[in-house]
This record gives structure tokens, C-alpha cells and sequence, in this order.
């Protein structure tokens, strides 16, 4: 992954370095570096574009308070992305936990801040094809369906989804391999060797 | 029948939700401080307006003299220097500016003030309060300063500065921080925080939007001119509240100019001496 120097300006872990003595620049451009990876990792955890600007909103401002506060942990890898994802992770579930008790909110929120531009329709469509992937995908146990999520879907390495996961990269391949085991004659075989 | 994952799409506004969170976190730690600044130098203040009462009290006692019953010839004056400056700063704002007929910023303690101190000065209690221990006949006439303002008044503020540049106006720090243009619409990252009261006001300050104002190349608009055609804006700046010391309104305000007018300058002004205005060009 080259996710590490994207932008050819500063390396992650340089401007990492600098959010931990809570720099904003460095916030900034971590954020436009790995905001949008972010959201997509949790619109295809959440099947809602709403949902998942919200929850990448929350893991980054979780992420800023913690910078302000001096609780950031040094990084470990090259790559900002899976540390964040793994924050990314804990977000969406928590959304998902309040989207039904929020979910007025929610839909007045979409509604303003959806661009006047934008093809609605096909902001539906991807979310209702999403919510059938996640349905397939619930057949796999909640562990297996991380790896994949970060693995096939996010383009991480097995050794970045270790880290994200706090695991083995054996763990995360014996995970993998059994996910797409699993799966192959299903509609989402595909979904799961494709590099993301 | 094959599945395929929704094409990525790039997350929106994300520029402003990247300064959103920055400004949320800042605000909130900004409320946090405040407040115990705010905290910290109320007793401070108590600790210091309790030991002037006593050491005045103290004198009044050898002398004999009773200054709550001081003649006329001396204590009218005096007393009512501090209490018409302590009016002058809560209640005139409202009345002598344009454009206090509508709410830009006024103490939402001001009556009480004014009438608290005026009926202080009128006919002073045997055991005087801390706060009317300042402002007896008897201390006034020692220290000859019945008409200097009290010293948490201060002085009007008028400055032109570059866009980004935060300004000290009496009680509020003031920042435009950053402008964003969108068709008819020209938005203006603000913030104000409020960094003292207003003499004897506990109550805090009222900030409003309408304070801030564009001038352009047709002339001035105003944030309160209808905006035909809204934009979505990540935090916008409060329409009006009320504020303590450490807590700041911070957000975008939209104006409506036209799509081929110039913006000159971004202007605050407030009935309580301030009259900044940043040249977005800079």
C-alpha cells in the first residue's frame, strides 16, 4: 500500500507523530488523506451513506480528541489506515446501534446535507444493494466478516488487517481463506477476491 | 445472479468537516477553561471586594464620621459617577446606536445592574454588600475617582486587519477566519468569544449574527438579508444566545451578494465599542 506517502507530502507516521502534540495541519491532512477511504469502509459496514458520514465524523473527532488530550498512541505501521479503520469499526457499530432510535434525525441530516446535485437515485440504489451484500455477508461469523470488510473491500494488507485487528496475519489469512471457503458458491464469491 | 460491491464515492464537504471538528473540539475546551477561569476569578474577585469592604469599614469606625449619611455637597457626585457609568455601559448601548434597535449584543443582566447600583448609592445599608462597598460616598470622596469608569470597562475599538486576524474589542475576542463562496452565496468562518461582562453583569453577553456584516462593491449586506439560494454549511454561526466569560459562538455565516460582486471587508460592530473589520483580500 502507498497509502503511507499518498499526497507525496509527509509520511504518516511524520504527520501522525505531529497530531499526537495535537497539530492541527497534521489533523487536516490525515483527514483529507483517509477521510474518504474511511467513509467507504463504513458505508459498506452501515448500507447508509448518512450513517457513514456521520460515523467517519465521529471517528475522526474521537481521533482529535484524543490528540488534544495527548492520548494518541504512537503508530506502529507505515500507514495511518488501519488504525483508523479500526477506530472506523467501533464507530459504525455504534451507529448502527442508534440509527433505528435516530433515525429521523438521520433522515432530516441526509436530507440537508445530501448536495442539491446529486443523483439521489443512485444513492438509493447503492444503498439497497449494499444492505443485500450485508445480508449475504451475515452468514460468516462476525470475525471473519472483519477481514474480509478490510481485506477484499478496503485494500488493506493482511499484515495492516492484523494490525487493525489486533491479531495474527496467520489469524487473518486462516480468516480469509475460510470467509471465501464459505462463500464461494454464493453471489458474493466475487466480492471477496477482488483487491479493493 | 452476482453481486457487486457500490462504486466508492468520495466523502462530501470534507474540508468542512475537518474544520467543523476542529472548531467543535476547540469550543469545547474553550467552554471548559472558560468556565474555570470564570470560576477562579469570581472568587478572586470576592476575596478582594470582601477585604475593601472590611478595611473600609474599619476606617469609617475611628473617624466617627458617618459617611452612609455624607452631605449632599460631597456625595452626590461621587455617587453618581459610578452609577451612571455602570448605566451608561448596560443600558445606552440599546438606545443610542442604530444598531442596538435591532439585538447585536447587549448584557442581559443590564436593568438589574443599573437599578442595583442606583439603589445602592441612594440609601446604602448598614452592613454594605461587597459590591456596594466600592462604590460608597465614603470612597469616593477618599480617592477622588467617582467618575473614573470601573475597571472592568473598556475602551472602544475600531481597526481594520487581515482575514485570519483574531482582535481584542472591548469584552469579546473576534476572528474571521476563512471565507468560502458559492454562487449568490459568500459564507464567512467567524467566532466570538466572550472574554469579559459588562461591570456588575453576571449574566453573561448576547451575541447575535446580525453584528456581522459584508461590505461589497453594491454596497453593504447584511446576515439577515433572505438568501435565495441556500448552501449547505458543516456549522453555522448562531443566530443569537447568550454567552458567558470563555464561551464563543463560532461558525459560518451566509450572506447573499450577487455572483459578480466583490467583497471588500467583513465587518463587526457592536453597541459596546467595537468596529472591526477584516479585508478578506489579504
Amino acid at each position: 500500500m502507498s497509502v503511507g506517502t499518498a499526497g507525496g507530502g509527509e509520511s504518516d507516521a511524520e504527520l501522525w507523530h505531529r497530531l499526537r502534540s495535537a497539530d492541527e495541519d497534521a489533523f487536516r491532512e490525515l483527514f483529507m488523506r483517509h477521510s474518504t477511504p474511511v467513509y467507504n469502509f463504513c458505508f459498506r459496514r452501515t448500507a447508509s451513506w448518512s450513517v457513514a458520514e456521520d460515523a467517519t465524523q465521529a471517528t475522526f473527532t474521537t481521533l482529535w480528541r484524543r490528540a488534544v488530550r495527548g492520548e494518541v498512541e504512537a503508530l506502529k505501521l507505515d500507514s495511518a489506515r488501519p488504525a483508523l479503520l479500526r477506530m472506523a469499526r467501533n464507530e459504525c457499530s455504534n451507529a448502527n446501534r442508534s440509527r433505528d432510535r435516530h433515525l429521523t434525525l438521520v433522515d432530516r441530516v441526509r436530507t440537508e446535507q445530501r448536495p442539491p446535485a446529486d443523483n439521489t437515485a443512485s444513492w438509493v440504489e447503492a444503498e439497497s444493494t449494499m444492505a443485500v451484500i450485508r445480508q449475504a455477508l451475515a452468514a460468516l461469523p462476525a470475525n471473519q466478516r472483519d477481514v474480509v470488510e478490510l481485506v477484499a473491500w478496503s485494500g488493506l494488507s493482511l499484515a495492516d488487517a492484523a494490525a487493525a485487528l489486533k491479531i495474527s496475519v496467520g489469524t487473518v489469512k486462516s480468516r480469509l481463506s475460510r470467509a471465501r471457503a464459505r462463500l464461494a458458491r454464493t453471489e458474493l464469491a466475487a466480492l471477496l477476491e477482488e483487491s479493493r | 445472479m452476482k453481486l457487486e460491491l457500490p462504486p466508492e464515492r468520495a466523502l462530501p464537504r470534507a474540508e468542512w468537516m475537518a474544520e467543523r471538528i476542529l472548531a467543535e473540539t476547540s469550543s469545547a475546551s474553550s467552554r471548559k477553561s472558560g468556565a474555570t477561569i470564570y470560576w477562579i476569578g469570581g472568587l478572586v474577585a470576592a476575596a478582594v471586594t470582601i477585604t475593601v469592604a472590611v478595611i473600609g469599614w474599619a476606617v469609617l469606625i475611628p473617624t466617627g464620621q458617618s459617611q452612609v449619611g455624607a452631605p449632599p455637597a460631597t456625595s452626590v457626585e461621587p455617587s453618581g459617577g459610578p452609577a451612571s457609568t455602570v448605566a451608561s455601559h448596560t443600558a445606552s448601548p440599546l438606545k443610542s446606536t442604530p444598531a442596538a434597535a435591532s439585538p447585536t449584543i447587549r448584557s442581559s443582566g443590564g436593568p438589574k445592574t443599573a437599578s442595583r447600583t442606583a439603589s445602592a448609592t441612594a440609601a446604602p445599608p448598614r452592613t454594605p454588600t461587597p459590591t456596594q462597598s466600592i462604590r460608597t460616598p465614603n470612597e469616593t470622596t477618599k480617592t477622588g475617582k467617582a467618575s473614573t469608569p470601573p475597571a472592568s470597562s473598556e475602551r472602544p475599538v475600531t481597526t481594520t486587519v487581515p482575514i485570519g486576524v483574531r482582535v481584542k474589542a472591548p469584552y469579546l475576542d473576534l476572528t474571521a477566519s476563512g471565507t468560502m463562496r458559492q454562487g449568490d452565496v459568500y459564507a464567512v468562518l467567524v467566532e466570538t468569544c466572550v472574554r469579559s461582562l459588562l461591570p456588575g453583569s453576571s449574566e453573561g453577553l448576547v451575541l447575535s449574527r446580525s453584528s456581522w456584516t459584508l461590505s461589497t462593491s453594491k454596497g453593504t449586506v447584511s446576515a439577515e438579508a433572505p438568501i435565495t439560494d441556500p448552501i449547505s454549511l458543516p456549522t453555522a454561526y448562531p443566530e443569537e444566545g447568550i454567552y458567558l466569560v470563555g464561551e464563543c459562538a463560532r461558525g459560518w455565516i451566509p450572506f447573499s451578494v450577487g455572483a459578480d460582486t466583490s467583497v471588500t471587508a467583513i465587518t463587526y460592530r457592536d453597541s459596546l465599542g467595537a468596529d472591526v473589520t477584516w479585508n478578506p483580500n489579504t
